[in-house]
């Protein structure tokens, strides 16, 4: 006892304890670091029953076992245990790898020592009036520098000077539109004399449409935005509509507290308009998955967590997602206020595995305001003329049912079911032959299956076989399969036929041609008579429940007289389990009409001619290139075209139907495919393609198809309809490919000449009284269109305005948003923050420490929104002008911007932070004025130049005795160099798009799956190279490179401060990126063009050197700098005058053309002398 | 210095003396010669100062096997399934396991027995299926572990928390750590370098994610920087058409000497770090390319590694790069093979995926031997689950499929400290259950490290007011692993 007593005088004569103690400051970040773990908030890992972030009861305890004693540290249990020698008795202890400094201890003891005051911790109090230090001083402009002052007097500092006239606009622009000032900018600037210049240049770029988009992007940075879902095959969404919302209340300056309340709660507004409908998308910019096999409601879990993550980072800058698994280590927040505050966001109606097509459930439509007009008009129109056809006509209807009997009975009659005399399952299910002829099967559901069925037959000529898929309500989803989905696959069916008086005698019948009423894509019925097991007929796409047919065509008609015996397989032997016919019935018909109407047209073998070069993929596409001329009067497969009729037309015949077939490959370039089709009869035929990449079909001369890529080739990317006449046809495709691969696949679907749909015929031959809505309407719909001259009209213009309607909606992006559940989901507390194990069921809520200065919190996200936005708030204000203050100072004044809890960094000017809070509530959270108010200040206007006395005290500059300097943001950086050069375009919103990119990125570690979208990089061109940098396609797991490379984050999770490194590869970016080049192409084209004498007239090498040297860092250089560039263009002209190759491939580089009549020598060796500048320290800084 | 080293500095001192312009900036000049200032990043040096105990391994080679191979027809020899072949896996082993959603609405289980033969390999005994011919012939180098598990039963989730220790994005990766931790000892590569190669089985190869080689929360210098077949074996390393490196010299010499300017006015430490990563960014330009280039390989590489070794992109070629990397001290050599997803056709396409790698695998493990280098590199073989022995689709005697099996998967490491020759861990007969020394993957990594010399629980970082660690708050060093 007595060392230790000894050793705590010792420590308080030390240095470290000649210092006041500030317990904020110096006290809890060592309890927090080192005793939290075990003595902090988690009530299931506490020690000893001990709180050392709430100190109530470590002031009090056992006689001689008191934690802490205040005014006697000898006295307090917590010093003793802290010094001891004993590894068993010291703290911390050994396993927690954690140890104290003898400062530490000594802090410790001093406060203890002092009385051991506590304080809550700061930021969870509401910030109180204050106001800014009283000072003689002249150099304050505003209160901030009032604080910034005196602050700097405590540390025997002084401002530095107001940074140059250059300096500053460039830096205020960089700040607020994330733009350099133009030369234009920069001189009128200049040439203002008046007091309120500055002011002007501020209020000037706060008004510009740039300052949204800038302001934007750190939001973009928390909500996580991007362009694809994030997780697996991260394919692509469209949030883009939300992202527009966000630049367009930046540039409205919608305050901020209706900033949040739509973001967090638009849709619970009464009566909200579309914009607050798609505010809500904030809390929907998370990643979703679609991986195959996941459990849904671990990621519908995974999405709320995120949900609560990213609203409690980015308003309170609270670690919520801390207390999911246990209550939180080092902040006051409980594991069940986590999931209270969860609560709020658990009930919208989502799926844990969604977006595989784009965007998740619930999305809403978001029309251009014109469009809603004119869907509005077509909503009305599509009401009346339903209206108008649907009147009740009873002549009508009675001819109706006199057309549905006869035609029905004419189909009946047709067909003569067989009836089975012997029949089995080899997969060992038990066939029961049912009343009207057909088979069900029971018991056992084998993976595998065939059914052998054999029956007789009268029908003297047999012409075609028809097989039933029937739907029963004995069946999954009423059938007509046997799995759980009620999904078939009829991978073979065979029959084989003997006369009956050697029914031994069978042989095979050879079918040409197959036709269903409906076949699931890349399941055509044709595949059930292919001859491979794998492939098969399948009806996903069809409704369930109803009966589905297919009939199969012989080559030749078959028969014999006196009768026939039938042996029919059906198998389902493909890699589908269990996906048998559940009750099936064959029959035979003789009819010498149906078998005309289903004889499949000839096709003629492939001819193919290309690949024909153009300059672009648009080009490629839209070229009318040799084969599409004269198209009118067919194809001539003896023209040649090309370079001295190099390309010629060549027969393929190894380009077999329902295959991808690879064409040579070429960049930006077309080929064409010629083949005759020889119809029968006059008929509609409908084809399958799939193009690799932009596909156009042309029938006899007149185009019917057209679709842009890019994309791999696959079956059935495109169904087309076309209409042949009898006898030979024209078919010629295009396809355009854009890059890398280049192929086709074609394959015949429907080819029949049947008076009646076989969809149609197929509902017919179900008794009226068992057909459901859908089917009596179809039918009514097919009558009518055909029969009823009146109503024929009239639906007519039906599916006129709804194709109209449709074709508006499909070019209509949908944004993912927040809508609550009819039901809501109850959300429970889960144990270890597992999705399956839910313990007590919690009410939505917001944490009791930050709930005391508001009364009660309406259960809603709305109630939530408005709690957030309270004017008292502890957190929302202050966190908010802390980023703005981030923004403009490169760091906040709480360092750490996601994290204001006990673990955060303390603010360097907490009353300073409190007042810009106080501010930003009083002026009604206007946003616009807060960051006026802050590049205002005398504190943003100084030189950021250090003197070796600023570095020696304050080496970061948190003091803020100078002007803050550092490393652009990525898009900063590119947008820079793009407007230097005159490339920019200026447009705001809309999709994202494709700039360069290093080719093969995506594909190097994409899935194959053709299926999934933003799988392939197809780079853009024209304007879209040229938008400003926030507008490029954000793939998640993938993100843009050159941007990545200079700290851009990934966008999986919310981030609110991003890092600032400085790599070998970010010099890589600038010296190489094509974008870099091409810009500074335009940088030496304006220095060849712009420059001028003091006269205005021409201008010598010095001049153009100079104005280069101004375009890209704002200011105008020394005589010495010129030196050094006018030395460089020397150089490289006399290098390049000799070398014409250099000068054009360095010409060459980006897509835009060079501009005529300069001399190239000049214009590359300028190029060299930009390139050179946009890679200038202070190019890529922000002064 | 490192003989290596100097070879690489030699070339470079040639280059800048062989120069015809002149006026390079004082800074550069300091840069090319004074090999203190060449690390990657040598403003801030490694987290820690040092490691905590003496490290076993100084880099690393992983060798991931993307889309999780199948471990009973590997490594766990299982032959009493052959008598259970087709018969239900019963309910007692399975024991109300979770299932993945492709096969929990399969009606049955039928076991699938491995079509593969198995024999014991080397002194130590290991078996290994007739699929790893050459593996089976370094059996004797092979710390081989049965037992291992994990949480995830998905390809993302599960791959990102082998990689980061956590199922959802966010964490740095395990070089991302490396690089923060131990910074570079190379002065002219990057810390940590990805190769990635595509598997000969096409069928439903699993996407990758940038993720995995991502730096998460840590500064994105620490990112891992992907090496890539073709022109540009490092995005944006080649000088643009018309740049030859002549011209690049001159522009970055004029480039100095402006920043220089610069610097002299306003006194910020970052320019003269800019300077420096110009430097090192022309350095790159060089030594990426002779690095990428194995034309100068003898003969007797190639046969070791197989002809393919020749093919850029190749998984062989990629094994070849990681000596060639790990000869210059890059800490984190991270490849990436996919294809390895085999729910259906699996014994068709488990002998391309092995054929794509056994051979290389063997011969760089061989190779490193050979050149000394196997002491201090730790090479790791892994993909991100296991599978199951019930059969995913139809089971015929020709084929058959198994889905993702989160409960077991094996593995093995090789070289820096491990122990070699040995088979640790067991499953029961149907290689579906742990029964003997469980591996957990934040086990693995924090065994990993400590054969870097590092204790997995002090090697943190503060991120939103919590330390974080590679093994998040888990995880202990196997001991029985470890030489």
């Amino acid at each position: 006892m007595k060392r230790q007593v000894v050793a705590v005088i010792a420590m308080l004569a030390t240095p470290a304890a000649a210092q006041p103690v500030d317990f904020s400051r110096d006290i809890r970040p060592i309890l927090s670091d080192n005793c939290y773990a075990c003595h902090g908030p988690d009530s299931n890992v506490r020690q000893a029953n001990l709180r050392l972030d709430l100190l109530d009861n470590a002031f009090t305890g056992r006689p001689g076992r008191t934690p802490i004693v205040p005014g006697d540290p000898d006295a307090s249990l917590l010093i003793r245990r802290i010094i001891s020698d004993d590894p068993g008795y010291r703290m911390p202890p050994p396993e927690s790898k954690k140890s104290l400094t003898f400062t530490e201890k000594a802090m410790l003891a001093k406060w203890i020592a002092s009385g051991a005051a506590w304080e809550p911790h700061w930021s969870f109090a509401t910030p109180q009036p204050v106001e800014p230090p009283e000072t003689e001083d002249p150099w304050p402009r505003n209160g901030i520098d009032r604080f910034v002052l005196a602050r700097l007097d405590t540390a025997g500092l002084a401002p530095s000077p107001q940074a140059e006239p250059e300096t500053l606009i460039r830096r205020v622009s960089f700040d607020l539109t994330g733009l350099p000032p133009t030369l234009r900018e920069i001189d009128a600037f200049l040439a203002d004399t008046s007091e309120t210049a500055y002011e002007n240049v501020v209020d000037r770029l706060l008004a510009s449409p740039a300052y949204g988009e800038r302001m934007a992007v750190a939001w973009l940075d928390l909500a996580r935005y991007a362009d694809t879902n994030g997780y697996h095959y991260d394919n692509e969404r469209t949030m883009w509509p939300w992202r527009d919302w966000v630049i367009d209340a930046y540039n409205s300056n919608l305050s901020f507290d209706r900033f949040t309340v739509e973001q967090l709660a638009g849709d619970l507004l009464p009566d909200p308009d579309l914009a607050q409908r798609i505010a809500t998308g904030f809390n929907r910019n998370h990643g979703i998955s679609w991986e195959g096999g996941i459990i849904p409601e671990e990621y519908q879990l995974e999405y709320v967590v995120d949900r609560v993550a990213t609203t409690s980072t980015a308003w309170m800058g609270l670690t919520m997602g801390c207390a999911r698994c246990h209550d939180h280590k080092f902040d006051p927040i409980t594991q069940k206020e986590f999931y209270s505050f969860a609560a709020f966001f658990n009930t919208i109606p989502e799926r844990g595995s969604d977006g595989l097509e784009g965007n998740a459930v619930p999305n809403i439509a978001t029309p251009t305001r014109d469009d809603a007009e004119r869907l509005d008009v077509l909503d009305q129109a599509i009401a009346a003329l339903q209206q108008q056809y649907d009147r009740p006509d009873p002549d009508r209807d009675a001819a109706l049912a006199r057309w549905e009997q006869r035609t029905a009975a004419d189909w009946r009659g047709a067909w003569t079911v067989l009836d089975p005399f012997a029949f089995k399952s080899v997969g060992g299910a038990e066939l029961v032959k049912q009343e009207d002829g057909s088979l069900f099967a029971q018991g056992r559901h084998p993976d595998a299956e065939v059914y052998e069925i054999i029956a007789f037959s009268s029908v003297p000529v047999i012409r075609a076989v028809r097989v039933e898929a029937m739907a029963d309500e004995r069946l999954p989803m009423g059938g007509p399969g046997r799995a759980s989905h009620a999904n078939i696959v009829l991978s073979e069916f065979e029959v084989e036929v003997a006369p009956v008086t050697a029914p031994s005698d069978m042989h095979p019948v050879e079918f040409v041609a197959a036709h269903a009423d409906h076949s699931q894509l890349g399941f055509h019925v044709t595949r059930a008579i292919d001859g491979k097991r794998e492939t098969g007929w399948a009806l996903n796409g069809a409704r369930f429940g109803e009966d589905r047919v297919a009939i199969f065509v012989p080559r030749k008609p078959f028969g014999f007289e006196g009768g026939t015996v039938l042996r029919v397989r059906i198998g389902q032997d493909s890699d589908f389990m269990q996906h048998a016919i559940g009750r099936i019935r064959i029959s035979v018909t003789g009819d010498e009409t149906i078998h005309a109407a289903l004889q499949p047209s000839e096709l003629g073998a492939w001819h193919v001619i290309g690949p024909f070069p153009a300059d672009s993929p648009a080009a490629a596409r839209e070229t009318a290139f040799g084969p599409e001329s004269g198209l009118a009067d067919g194809v001539d497969l003896d023209a040649a075209w090309g370079d001295g009729g190099a390309l010629r037309w060549s027969v393929r015949p190894e380009f077999s139907d329902g295959a991808v077939h690879a064409l040579a490959e070429m960049d930006n370039a077309a080929t064409y495919l010629y083949r005759v089709v020889n119809a029968p009869g006059k008929r509609s035929m409908t084809m399958s393609f799939g193009s690799d990449d932009a596909l156009k079909v042309w029938v006899n001369g007149e185009l019917i198809f057209e679709t842009d890529g890019p994309r791999p080739a696959a079956a059935d990317q495109d169904i087309v309809t076309a209409e042949l006449r009898a006898g030979v046809n024209d078919l010629l495709i295009k396809i355009a490919n854009y890059g890398g691969q280049h192929a086709f696949y074609f394959d015949r679907r429907e080819d029949h000449a049947l008076d009646t749909p076989l969809d149609v015929l197929t509902m017919l031959s179900r008794p009226a009284a068992r057909r459901n809505a859908n089917q009596a309407r179809e039918l009514r719909d097919h009558y009518l269109s055909r029969h009823s001259p009146e109503s024929k009209h009239v639906l007519a213009e039906l599916t006129a305005k709804r194709s109209e309607h449709a074709a508006i909606m499909a070019g209509v992006p949908t944004v993912m948003v927040m809508d609550e559940m009819d039901e809501p989901r109850k959300t429970f507390l889960l144990r270890r923050g597992r999705y399956d194990q839910p313990a007590d069921e919690v009410a939505p809520g917001v944490p009791a420490v930050l709930a005391g200065f508001t009364s009660d919190v309406e259960p809603t996200r709305l109630g939530l929104a408005r709690w957030l936005t309270d004017p008292d708030h502890p957190l929302t204000a202050r966190v908010a002008v802390n980023r703005y203050w981030q923004m403009h100072f490169g760091r906040g004044l709480v360092e750490t911007p996601e994290d204001f809890g006990t673990r955060g960094s303390l603010p360097t000017h907490p009353r300073l932070l409190d007042w810009l809070a106080r501010e930003f509530v009083r002026s009604g959270w206007d946003v616009k004025a807060m960051h006026r108010l802050i590049v205002t200040s005398a504190t943003y206007r100084q030189a950021a130049a250090a003197t070796a006395a600023q570095r020696a005290i304050d080496p970061d500059n948190r003091l803020l005795a100078r002007g803050p300097r550092f490393r652009l943001p990525a898009e900063m950086i590119r947008d820079a160099a793009l407007r230097a050069g005159g490339l920019l375009v200026e447009k705001i919103g809309g999709p994202p798009v494709k700039p360069y990119q290093p080719d093969g990125l995506w594909k190097q570690i994409g899935s194959d799956f053709g299926a999934f979208s933003a799988n392939v990089y197809q780079r853009d061109s024209g304007d879209a190279l040229y938008r400003r940098t926030m507008y490029t396609f954000w793939k998640r797991t993938l993100p843009p490179p050159a941007l990545a490379i200079f700290d851009a984050p990934s966008r999986e999770f919310c981030v609110a401060r991003r890092s600032r490194t400085n790599t070998p590869l970010q010099a890589l970016v600038v010296l190489n990126d094509p974008t870099y080049v091409e810009a500074a192409r335009f940088i030496a084209q304006r220095m060849l063009t712009e420059a001028h004498d003091e006269t205005g007239d021409g201008a010598d090498d010095r001049q153009r050197a100079a104005l280069g040297f101004r375009i890209v860092t704002s200011r105008a250089p020394t005589e010495a700098e010129v030196d050094v560039l006018v030395g460089l263009y020397a150089s490289q002209q006399a290098a390049y005058s000799g070398d014409p190759g250099a000068v054009r491939a360095l010409l060459g580089v980006g897509e835009s053309a060079h501009r005529e009549g300069l001399d190239p020598t000049a214009l590359a060796a300028w190029t060299i002398v930009a390139a050179t500048l946009l890679n200038l320290d202070e190019a890529l800084t922000r002064n | 210095m490192d003989p290596r080293h100097e070879h690489l500095l030699g070339i470079n001192r040639r280059q800048f003396f062989n120069r015809t312009c002149c006026g390079i900036g004082g800074a550069a000049l300091a840069s090319l010669l004074n090999p203190a200032l060449l690390a990657f990043d040598q403003r801030k040096g490694p987290a820690l100062g040092a490691t905590h105990v003496a490290p076993t391994a100084k880099r690393i080679i992983y060798l991931f096997q993307s889309g999780a191979p199948s471990q009973m027809d590997l490594f766990d020899y299982k032959p009493g399934l052959a008598d259970l072949n087709g018969s239900e896996l019963p309910d007692s082993v399975r024991s109300g396991q979770r299932l993945t959603g492709m096969t929990s609405g399969q009606d049955a289980f039928p076991v699938a027995a491995s079509m593969f033969k198995f024999a014991q390999h080397g002194k130590s005994g290991a078996w290994m299926s007739e699929l790893l011919p050459n593996t089976a012939r370094i059996a004797d180098e092979l710390c081989i572990v049965r037992s291992m598990h994990t949480e995830a039963i998905n390809h993302d989730p599960g791959i990102t928390f082998f990689q980061t220790g956590s199922q959802q994005p966010g964490r740095p990766c395990f070089g991302s750590w490396l690089s923060y931790g131990l910074g570079s000892e190379n002065s002219n590569l990057p810390a940590f370098v990805v190769l990635i190669s595509q598997g000969s089985s096409q069928r439903d190869s699993q996407p990758l994610f940038s993720r995995l080689w991502g730096s998460g929360f840590l500064p994105a210098d620490h990112q891992g920087v992907q090496f890539r077949s073709g022109a540009d074996p490092v995005l944006y390393l080649g000088n643009p058409a018309g740049i030859d490196r002549q011209r690049r010299r001159v522009m970055l010499d004029s480039l100095a000497a402006l920043n220089e300017m610069q610097h002299a006015i306003v006194g910020d430490p970052e320019i003269g770090a800019r300077i420096r990563q110009y430097e090192m960014a022309y350095r790159m330009q060089t030594s990426v390319p002779e690095l990428m280039d194995v034309s100068t390989e003898p003969e007797s590489i190639f046969e070791l590694y197989g002809a393919e070794a020749r093919i850029p992109g190749t998984y062989a070629a990629n094994c070849l790069l990681a000596r060639r990397l790990a000869e210059r001290d890059v800490r984190f050599i991270q490849i990436y093979h996919r294809g390895w997803d085999q729910h259906e056709n699996l014994p068709a396409d488990i002998r391309l995926q092995c054929r794509d790698t056994d051979r290389a695998t063997a011969a760089l493990v061989l190779d490193l031997k050979q050149r000394g280098l196997l002491d201090d590199t730790l090479v790791i073989w892994a993909g991100e689950f296991g599978r199951t022995v019930y059969c995913q689709g139809r089971l015929t005697e020709t084929n058959y499929g198994r889905d993702h099996h989160p409960r077991c998967f094996s593995l093995w490491m090789a070289g820096g400290g491990v122990k070699a020759g040995l088979t640790y861990g067991e499953t029961d007969d149907y290689s579906y259950n742990i029964v003997r020394d469980p591996v957990h993957v934040h086990d693995l990594q924090a065994t990993i490290l400590r054969c870097l010399g590092i204790d997995h629980e002090r090697l943190t970082y503060r991120h939103q007011g919590r330390d974080f660690r590679l093994t998040d708050v888990h995880g202990r060093v196997i001991d029985a692993l470890l030489a």
